[in-house]
């Protein structure tokens, strides 16, 4: 241990909380906190206030550690589909990465397509509601969650995922328009469906009657048949329960 | 038959929010206020489902007046007015959640009845509370999981330093070190949104 840590030096904690101290010096800081309490204190002090440090503490102390606690509880069961959308944040970074448009009423742009809002997002995936203007449609485009984006697996399952359902031609699987990439965001594109999903309609009107769940259990028997026989396996289904015969 | 929501109602908040300043502040907003008055309503002894359901209704009530606000206002301002209307909209909801004597009504209701409607104090108080758990989220990945660790079981946790370096097999230095780093940045992010 060099006698210089051992002496006290106010300046080498401002320069710490500045974040300007080499790492040799950092180190030699430590070494010299082990010990002195009044350098302790004066780290302490001069970090922040009594005061901030038992707010923060008092703020802090029902959390988990790692702050996940409080999203789950808020976001499980959510009945309100708008306060979810413009409060999740995977939402919130898909809209910033949006290219800019020219037209007042949409969000933005990605590739060639007008957004025109979010209808939907899940574990992995945001659903965009958009306009494709060389056909004049509306498609619904599905973006990779920002937060598996980064992750090459994630790609690679969500390209497969793609492709599995691409290969597949039933009614009652999704059809696939396209797959492609803009600002480093993969999404596939798929016919706008006006309707609500299974899980949102259970929340809203309770348990479904019997000849529903068998109405509903032959069309995703069939479409799941269809997805086995035609295409390669997926572990995702893309599922749609038509209306025409309900 | 099933009943479709028109989904441009739900779209149209995301337009009119669409200066990025101003939709940065709402999700922070929402971010901070869901939470806020969930645990307030948790507290006066609302369930779960009925707890979202009223922070729900109060950011429902808040969208629902965004259109009234008008954007040739200078920079910062959307977010004090977010504030302001917030604070009107939760006292409202759990007024409102409060019936008269006569009505009788569910226990959610006679539990709401036996606490008042949250006052401003209590308000301040919360809103603090959250914007620090709001700041905890946002800044937590910045840092290794042993400098969060040791900032965590000290700072929150009541930890004597020495127990923490023991625990982690680190140096005391380091531990003061380290919820030095993560409290200076803390306070930065809770200094950034007050």
């Amino acid at each position: 241990m060099s006698v210089d840590s051992q002496q006290c030096d106010p300046t080498r904690i401002a320069c710490f909380l500045e974040g300007e101290l080499p790492l040799d010096a950092l180190t030699e800081l430590q070494r010299h906190l082990d010990s002195c309490t009044s350098c302790q204190t004066q780290l302490d002090d001069s970090t922040a206030t009594v005061a901030m440090w038992q707010s923060a503490a008092e703020s802090l102390h029902d959390e988990s550690i790692d702050m996940e606690s409080i999203s789950t509880v808020l976001t499980r069961g959510e009945a309100d589909e708008l306060a979810k959308h413009v409060t999740d944040d995977g939402v919130r970074r898909v809209v910033e990465l949006l290219a800019p448009t020219d037209d007042p009423q949409m969000l933005g742009r990605i590739g060639s397509y007008e957004i025109a809002g979010v209808t939907g997002s899940g574990g992995n995936g945001i659903v965009l509601k958009a306009h494709d203007p060389a056909l004049n449609r509306y498609v619904a485009i599905k973006v990779l969650a920002p937060h598996l984006a980064s992750s090459g697996a994630a790609r690679q399952r969500f390209a497969r995922e793609a492709q599995a359902a691409a290969a597949v031609v039933h009614e009652n699987v999704i059809a696939i328009h396209g797959v492609a990439e803009s600002q480093g965001m993969p999404y596939l594109v798929m016919p706008y469906e006006r309707g609500q999903s299974l899980q949102r309609r259970i929340d809203d009107n309770g348990p479904l009657g019997l000849i529903e769940i068998l109405r509903i259990g032959l069309q995703m028997a069939s479409g799941l048949a269809a997805a086995h026989s035609q295409g390669p396996s997926s572990q995702r289904i893309f599922f749609w329960p038509t209306e025409s015969n309900a | 038959m099933l009943v479709h929501e028109p989904p441009e109602t739900r779209e149209s908040l995301l337009i009119q929010l669409r200066d990025a300043g101003n939709r940065e502040s709402w999700f922070e907003f929402a971010a901070i206020y869901r939470p806020m008055v969930y645990r307030m309503a948790r507290r006066r002894g609302l369930q779960d489902a009925d707890a979202q359901d009223l922070a729900q209704r109060v950011l429902l009530s808040v969208a629902g007046s965004i259109s009234e606000w008008k954007s040739d206002s200078e920079r910062g301002r959307f977010r004090s007015w977010l504030a302001r209307v917030a604070r009107n909209a939760i006292i409202d909801t759990f007024r409102r959640e409060k019936p008269d004597a006569a009505q009788g009504g569910s226990t959610i209701m006679q539990q709401l009845t036996q606490e008042p409607v949250p006052a401003d104090d209590e308000l301040e108080h919360e809103h603090r509370r959250e914007v620090f758990r709001w700041a905890a989220k946002q800044v937590r990945w910045e840092f290794e999981d042993s400098t969060w660790i040791a900032f965590w079981l000290t700072t929150v946790k009541g930890k004597a330093t020495s127990e923490v370096a023991e625990e982690l097999g680190k140096s005391v230095g380091s531990i003061y070190t380290a919820k030095s780093r993560v409290m200076k940045r803390l306070q930065e992010k809770v200094q950034e949104h007050s």
